[in-house]
Parts: structure tokens; C-alpha cells; sequence
């Protein structure tokens, strides 16, 4: 199967559930990773850019959903 | 030409010239070093710190172009060795104007083209250099004189700039080696003396230049509980360093993120925790250990000033230290990244899962390990993750709990809290970490376990939307039934995901279900020659 570029990394807080669903529902293809140690909030990689936090996170899908 | 030159850059603090002076005497009769500022100081007949460096830039320029070529003289006499070290600041700080820059005259560096082989920058915490400047007739030993709240002010902006040099200096030695078109190490200090004896005497094409990746953050909070784990690093650290063509970089070795202490109300204060253990011994490193402090926290409070201090001094201290502490963060990830692209034959991964949650380091350098795989096209850069099973294992459970919290609907902070104490009793039984080890036992696993974990749940509880697809139809109970059962299924099926293995394309994974170290040690050896043909001396 081939590797999607984006991934979502979270770990089950509140904030990474609105994340997930943020970035699920904006239909863009991505893997979830899982929970890593003492990773704080969501972070979306999508190549080499990283956005860390849900609110940049809804901005980059919003970015997505305009571009 | 053969190059065998190497450049060796560094900030002031950093005691270039003991470094050298062990590397050199690590390769007897086989190795000289030239230091730039020496020659700056023989051409013009002043002193470097207190005559030239508070001179005007022209004159700096000219000065500094005068000793290149003395440098360059004494390298051409020196031919005989089989490796020599041309040493100098590629970043200078002027004393009263405070300002950054580079002293270097691009085009007559451009003349040890054929005779450099690498640029290698010296990098130590930025505390114990600190401790070097603090000392006499060094820039910053004023500061040690304070004994007021006012100096532990001064003594955080110091290290702020100390943080901004190193940066600036890594910089320009980056210029350097693009100029040169070789290769730039970042080296910290406290690594054994033969990484930069076998950079220097070996053809860098024959060494494997790898990269040791380890839970390092998770470890230090909660050290009282893991208290014998970075000693196992560094056991394996020798184990790989032994190899005779092998350079290691090790993170630990530089050690200053999350290491200031706390107050009882929580606040940070100028004293450090411990500080990682080294794989070298200290007569082994390429640094001397150092003498000139009392203790390894003095830099942060010379006089002792804070004991002194009360609530709203002590706040500031703690604002001040937490900017620190910010800055110092950034740079963790950078260098991090940094070490992994310069180590060109690739990551060794020991222990990532330990003890129950994938260490989010390890997972950004193996990532970025395969990033750079793909953009080197054809490159030997691979990857090896040496762990053991029931660190495995414990991930696993971690994980299914994790993506329980992440799919069930809108749990409470009760439901959240009876969750965590479960999966903490799930971590600490032998036989349900045995449940978690096969793919095909975890489902019946979770099945027989399912009365404990409903009774951590409320009643009626269910799976989010995000988890299950949406039910066609039936009754109310046979829809809960079906969201249930899609929603375990869903959490098993991703606890069974590794998020490591995507990772792995050149290489291999391998976690044994060992219960001896040693064992495990020794198998890693013969995977180290498979995977990336390290090879015993002769």
C-alpha cells in the first residue's frame, strides 16, 4: 500500500480528538500515529511541514479545502 | 592531494585546544594541530581576546588573512602526518559592541579545497562552557563577581547569548563546508576521543557514520523509576563504538534540556538535575572534565545568591529560566535532526518503546532517517531498531487504551481517570502482556477482558463516529451491540499498527522476547555487521 504523505500524530486527549475529527471529516487521506511519549498536542506532518496544535491544524486543512 | 585536513570550529568556552591537544595524543606521532588565533596573534604581535578581537573589523579582516596564510604555511610542514587539524572560530562576538560576525575571507579559504576533508564543529552544554567563561580573564567573569539577584539576571542572558553563538557558529561552519563542498559534523565534546580520531585518520567513505536514537525525556521525569536504563544505553553505546569503523553519534551527549530544579511551589531555580550518564569515561572524552568549577550548577549561582532571594525575585528567576529553558527546547529538535542527516549510513534505534509508549524522539529521527533515504535517492543509509518484546508489548496496551480515550464518546474525567489506573494494572500483568504479544491472541484477549474494561465505562457508553461506520437500522440495542463490537474491532485492528515499521525500508526490526541483556546485546552485535557491515578490529 502506498504511504500517505500526511500523518496525524496523537495521543487520546481532547484535544487530539477534535483534531482527528477536524482533519477526518476534511476527507484529506492520512495516517494516524500513536500515541508517542510526552507528545503534548496533535501534530500534522505533511512532508516536511509540521503543525503542531489544533488551531493550526484547522488552519492547514482550511488551506487544503481553499488551495 | 589526498585531504586529510580537517577544519575544527567552535565557540569560545568550548577549550578547543585541550580537545585537540587529547585528540592528538589519541593518534600518536600521527596527527598536528594548527590553531588559527595563535598565528593572528604571532603575525601581529598582540594579544587575540583583549587587542585584536577589540579592534576595528578592517582590521580584524586583515589580521585574520595574515594568520590563514602563516596556518596554511605551518599545515605544508606538517605534510608528513597522516592527519592534521586546522582549528579556529568561524564566529567572533566583538567585546563592546556585543556584535556577531564572521571573520573568514571566503576566497583564501577556497585554497585548502583539495586538502579538507570535513568541517567538524565543536558543540558542549552550554553550562559547562558557560563555567569556562565564568573563569578569570574570560568574557564573562564579571558575572561570577555578582552577588546580587541582579547577577543570576545577568548569568540567564548570558547563557541566552552562549545559545545564540552556538547557533551562529554551526551556521557559518555550515557555510564553510558547502563552500568547501565536504562534509559538516556537529560533535559534542563529551564523545570518546576516537570519533574525531577515526574522522581524521580513516577515509570518511570506509566509516559508518550512524546515529543512536533512545527514549531520552520520558526517562529523565521519571528517572526514580527507570534508574538503571541510561546506563543499558550507554552499555550498548560502547557496544557499537567499539566497532573499528564505526563514529557514533550520541544524543545524551549534550544534556540541558529539563535539567533545572524546582522550588517546593513548583517554581525553577538555578540548579541542575543530573545530568545523563556518558559512555566514555571521563578520561576518554574528547573534552577534559572540568576542574575550574566546584560543582556542575555553580555557572547558574556563583555566589549563591538565590538563597537569599524571596517571592517575587524568585518568581522572576523562574520567567527568565523558563525562557531558557524554551530556547534550549528548540534547539533539541534541530540538533537532533542535524545528527541523524550527518550520520549517512543511518539510525540504530535501541529500546524505543521503552518502558510502554513509542518515544516521540526516537519516531522524528527514524522519520526523518527514511526522509533522507528518499531524498539521497541512492544512498547506504538504513535503519536497525534493537528492543525487546515486552516493551513491545506494554506499547500495545498503552496504544488500546489511547485509542479508546480517542474514539469513545466524550468519556468524563471519572471515566478518563478508571481507564488510566487500568491500563496501569494491564502494564504491570505478566499474563495479559502476554495476551497483547501475538496479533492473533489480542482480540481474544480484549474479549475475555471486556467485563473490567465496561466497568470502568458508564453505562450505555459508545464509540464515536470517528471510529465506526454509521448503523443502517434495528433496534436500539442492536445498534449499541453493533457500534460496541465495530468499535473494539477498530481499537484492536490500530493497537496491532507499528507505528515504527513504515519506517524500517532498509534495515530491520528486532525485539526478541529475551530476558538476559546480555543476550540481547550479543545478538545485536552480529545485526550491526548484517545490517550495516561494522566490522571488530584486527
Amino acid at each position: 500500500m502506498a504511504e500517505a504523505t500526511v500523518r496525524l500524530v496523537v495521543n487520546g486527549s481532547q484535544e487530539d480528538r477534535d483534531a482527528l475529527d477536524v482533519v477526518k471529516e476534511s476527507g484529506i487521506r492520512f495516517t494516524l500515529v500513536g500515541p508517542l511519549g510526552n507528545q503534548r498536542t496533535p501534530l500534522l506532518i505533511d512532508g516536511q511541514k509540521m503543525h503542531a496544535g489544533l488551531r493550526s491544524i484547522v488552519e492547514y486543512v482550511e488551506a487544503q479545502q481553499q488551495g | 592531494m589526498t585531504k586529510k585536513t580537517v577544519l575544527v570550529c567552535g565557540q569560545p568556552g568550548i577549550a578547543v585546544r585541550h580537545c585537540l591537544r587529547r585528540v592528538v595524543e589519541s593518534i600518536p606521532g600521527a596527527a598536528h594541530a594548527v590553531f588559527l588565533e595563535d598565528k593572528m596573534q604571532e603575525v601581529s604581535g598582540r594579544e587575540f581576546r583583549s587587542a585584536i578581537l577589540d579592534s576595528c573589523l578592517r582590521e580584524q579582516y586583515a589580521i585574520w588573512g595574515q594568520g590563514f596564510e602563516a596556518a596554511v604555511t605551518e599545515l605544508r610542514k606538517q605534510e608528513k602526518h597522516p592527519a592534521t587539524f586546522l582549528s579556529f572560530h568561524a564566529v567572533y562576538h566583538h567585546p563592546r559592541t556585543r556584535d556577531f560576525y564572521c571573520p573568514i575571507d571566503p576566497r583564501r579559504l577556497q585554497r585548502l579545497e583539495d586538502r579538507v576533508k570535513c568541517v567538524v564543529v565543536l558543540v558542549d552544554d552550554i553550562f559547562d562552557i558557560y563555567s569556562r567563561l565564568l573563569q578569570p580573564n574570560e568574557i564573562y567573569h564579571e558575572t561570577s563577581q555578582q552577588a546580587s539577584v541582579e547577577g543570576l539576571f545577568a548569568g540567564v542572558g548570558n547563557l541566552l547569548e552562549i545559545l545564540q553563538w552556538r547557533q551562529h557558529e554551526i551556521a557559518a561552519s555550515r557555510w564553510i563546508s558547502m563552500l568547501l563542498g565536504v562534509p559538516l559534523v556537529v560533535l559534542a565534546t563529551k564523545h570518546n576521543v576516537r570519533t574525531l580520531a577515526r574522522m581524521a585518520t580513516r577515509r570518511l567513505d570506509q566509516l559508518r557514520l550512524l546515529y543512536l536514537s533512545h527514549p531520552i525525556t520520558s526517562i529523565r521525569k521519571q528517572s526514580a523509576r527507570y534508574p538503571d536504563f541510561p546506563g543499558e544505553v550507554d552499555e550498548f553505546a560502547r557496544r557499537v563504538s567499539r566497532f573499528d569503523n564505526v563514529v557514533l553519534f550520541e544524543p545524551a551527549a549534550i544534556d540541558e534540556f529539563g535539567r533545572f530544579g524546582r522550588t517546593e511551589r513548583g517554581l525553577l531555580k538555578p540548579s541542575l538535575t543530573m545530568r545523563w550518564s556518558l559512555s566514555s569515561a571521563q578520561h576518554e572524552t574528547i573534552a577534559p572534565p572540568l576542574q575550574a568549577a566546584p560543582r556542575a550548577d555553580w555557572c547558574l549561582d556563583p555566589q549563591s545568591a538565590y538563597a537569599s532571594q524571596k517571592g517575587a525575585a524568585q518568581h522572576e528567576v523562574h520567567r527568565l529560566l523558563r525562557l531558557l529553558e524554551d530556547q534550549i527546547g528548540v534547539q533539541v529538535g534541530s540538533r537532533d535532526f542535524t545528527l541523524v542527516e550527518q550520520a549517512t549510513s543511518g539510525v540504530v534505534a535501541y529500546r524505543p518503546y521503552y518502558p510502554d509508549i513509542l518515544s516521540s524522539g526516537a519516531w522524528q529521527e527514524l522519520d526523518h532517517n527514511n526522509a533522507m533515504r528518499r531524498l539521497e535517492g541512492a544512498t547506504r543509509r538504513k535503519c536497525l531498531v534493537v528492543s525487546v518484546d515486552d516493551d513491545y508489548c506494554r506499547n500495545r496496551i498503552t496504544k488500546f487504551f489511547s485509542r479508546l480515550q480517542m474514539y469513545l464518546d466524550i468519556p468524563s474525567e471519572k471515566t478518563e481517570q478508571r481507564l488510566q489506573e487500568l491500563c496501569a494494572r494491564w502494564l504491570a500483568d505478566g499474563d495479559i502482556l502476554g495476551g497483547f504479544r501475538v496479533d492473533q491472541d489480542l482480540h481474544r484477549t480484549v474479549e475475555r477482558r471486556l467485563p473490567e474494561i465496561e466497568a470502568a465505562l458508564p453505562n450505555g457508553y459508545k464509540f464515536r463516529k470517528v471510529a465506526v461506520t454509521t448503523p443502517l437500522g434495528g433496534t436500539a440495542q442492536a445498534i449499541g451491540r453493533a457500534n460496541r463490537q465495530e468499535g473494539f474491532a477498530t481499537v484492536c485492528r490500530e493497537t496491532l499498527e507499528d507505528d515504527i515499521k513504515s519506517l524500517v525500508v532498509q534495515g530491520g526490526v528486532y525485539r526478541p522476547r529475551l530476558d538476559s541483556r546480555a543476550s540481547l546485546l550479543g545478538e545485536a552485535d552480529a545485526l550491526l555487521k548484517s545490517v550495516f557491515g561494522v566490522k571488530e578490529a584486527a
